[in-house]
């Protein structure tokens, strides 16, 4: 039972990131291979807020607003000069940011593990006959005051339904008085936001985070939305979590060095019997 | 020739190989990041099978070559339902997948192999390679196959309906560019003498890519001519390795905000800023906003 715990935790963080990176997509159609590192950098603003003597939870504050505004501005120096129907070049240049954030970070704070200041008690409580830490019950916590409702912004109404006029088409959301650059700009900035959040729970469970974060968090991410089609938002958090269960249960049976097996073998299964993704629809080739 | 010169015309050699290799993928309208680490499969493999000393060295290079052909060809055909940029997104995926499975399972495992067997003449080895792959590209661009990738990269939807096989053209095309990027990647390994997990994944294809993005996908030259200069860049810049990755990624934005279609085939240098009675040659998306 101990690993249902591990695995809904993990699956919740994944859950978490990978909302962020298909809600970009769904809205603004850029696919930003840059996304897991803006989990990397919310864990280092967090750090370096605390370091410079704020008290937690303003440090954490404040690591979310830097690290919502910088993914929103990204939006504004290079995704909008692309224009809309760009798409690769987008992509492209997302492939180039990554390289700037991971190694960037990695100039400042050195390319080792950075060790998380901790915002919950080492302590764990019994839960149902489990045994549940504090901080895995930051990330799923986190998981339900950020992640299910930045879900269900997006199917609401008036804000939501801007989203989706701006994913559905640009040219009809403009005629109708939807402003579609401060859509994206938000959408951009909410899912720094989500990453920002999945940094600081992630990186108070593991106690240390290391600037190629985004690495190996990318590869999960691009698993869960390459499985659930992209810009399948519930579909890609659904995917997640079930990829933590996954991961959990693969780390209980043979041990931590084939963490990683699960997304590479769903990547392969996906791409052998529905290259499309679960809920995906058929797209022509080109 | 001294080392110095010498090392700089074998690293350009290999760089203007994987560009290459890149260029021919890219050529055909798949849009891969997976090229490098593909190459490095290939050195892996050879390394491997001329660590063992039971065959000749020459035969475990073109296994590697070789594997790295084939290798294309199944992604390309594993992936032929995507459209660009999940096919991006794959070959990303796919990338990163094989740093993973090097670091657990391959000889060596997360140190790398060490002691590869170096080259005798390395200058002579990647002059015969690039000679090669450019004739070979030469004639391939002129015969139907060739024509057919490119026509395929460049609206698959008119290709197939005048009867173009697009994915037989695409599989063929990764397939030649796999085998490209494998020779890069043999020699390569063989060069430096190290066959490490650390090389899969796109910060290796990152220099590769702005080579191919920086001299154009319309003809060979275009590559060979940007490894040429990403290796001058590097040179005349001197970035420590710490600086290298960062500096490097700033340039991919660039290039990208500079000349957006770059990364579609067959993009004429400066076609972001179109002469009068040129629209007929536009390729890719429109260029205004929508």
């Amino acid at each position: 039972m101990q690993v249902l715990v591990d695995g809904i935790v993990l699956g919740a963080g994944y859950a978490l990131v990978a909302i962020g990176f298909a809600l970009t997509y769904g809205v603004s159609g850029v696919l930003n291979a840059a996304h897991a590192d803006f989990v990397m950098l919310g864990a280092f603003a967090f750090i370096l807020f605390a370091a410079i003597g704020l008290p937690l939870l303003g440090a954490v504050a404040l690591a979310l607003i830097i690290t919502s505004l910088l993914s929103g501005l990204l939006y504004i120096l290079v995704f909008k000069r692309l224009g809309s129907t760009r798409l690769l070049a987008a992509f492209v240049a997302s492939l180039g940011l990554s390289m700037i954030l991971q190694y960037g970070v990695a100039r400042v704070a050195g390319p080792d593990l950075t060790m998380v200041p901790s915002i919950t008690p080492v302590a764990s409580i019994e839960l149902l006959g489990m045994f549940v830490t504090y901080r895995q019950i930051a990330i799923v916590g986190a998981f339900i005051v950020f992640g299910i409702p930045s879900v269900a912004i997006v199917r609401a109404q008036n804000l939501g339904s801007a989203m989706r006029a701006v994913s559905e088409s640009e040219t009809v959301a403009a005629m109708l008085g939807v402003n579609v650059g401060l859509v994206k700009f938000g959408t951009l900035a909410l899912g720094g936001c989500l990453a920002a959040v999945a940094g600081v729970v992630l990186g108070n469970y593991f106690g240390a985070v290391s600037p190629f974060l985004g690495q190996t968090l990318g590869l999960k991410m691009f698993a869960a939305v390459l499985a659930a089609g992209l810009g399948r938002i519930t579909g890609a958090m659904a995917i997640a979590l079930g990829l933590g269960l996954f991961e959990a249960f693969v780390v209980r049976l043979w041990g931590a060095g084939l963490q990683s097996l699960g997304a590479m073998v769903l990547i392969v299964l996906v791409l052998l019997i529905r290259p499309q993704g679960v809920w995906g629809t058929v797209r022509r080739a080109g | 020739m001294d080392s110095y010169a010498s090392s700089i015309l074998v690293s350009a050699g290999i760089n203007m190989l994987l560009a290459l290799g890149l260029y021919l993928v890219i050529r055909s309208g798949q849009f891969s990041v997976v090229n490098v680490s593909l190459g490095v499969l290939a050195g892996y493999v050879s390394a491997w099978l001329g660590a063992s000393g039971s065959v000749p060295a020459l035969f475990a290079m073109l296994s590697g070559v070789l594997l790295a052909g084939l290798g294309g060809v199944g992604i390309s055909l594993l992936l032929r339902k995507m459209d660009g940029l999940t096919f991006g997104l794959a070959t990303l995926a796919l990338g990163e997948t094989l740093g993973i499975v090097a670091r657990l399972g391959f000889p060596g495992g997360g140190q790398g192999m060490f002691g590869v067997r170096l080259l005798d003449q390395p200058q002579v080895a990647v002059g015969i390679a690039l000679a090669i792959c450019v004739i070979g590209i030469a004639y391939y661009e002129r015969t139907f196959l060739g024509l057919h990738a490119l026509a395929a990269g460049r609206d698959s939807v008119a290709a197939s309906s005048v009867g173009i096989d697009v994915i037989r053209a695409r599989a063929l095309a990764f397939g030649f560019g796999g085998i490209v990027s494998g020779m890069g990647g043999v020699l390569g390994t063989h060069y430096v003498g190290l066959a490490q997990p650390g090389d899969f994944g796109f910060a290796a294809e990152l220099p590769v890519l702005i080579a191919v993005l920086l001299g154009g996908s319309r003809s060979a030259v275009g590559p060979v001519a940007g490894a040429a200069a990403v290796m001058a860049m590097q040179e005349v810049f001197r970035f420590s390795a710490a600086d290298r990755f960062w500096i490097l990624g700033l340039f991919l934005v660039l290039i990208v905000l500079l000349r957006p279609n770059g990364m579609l085939p067959a993009t004429r240098i400066g076609a972001r800023w179109p002469r009068s009675g040129d629209s007929a040659t536009q390729t890719g998306p429109a260029q205004g906003e929508a």
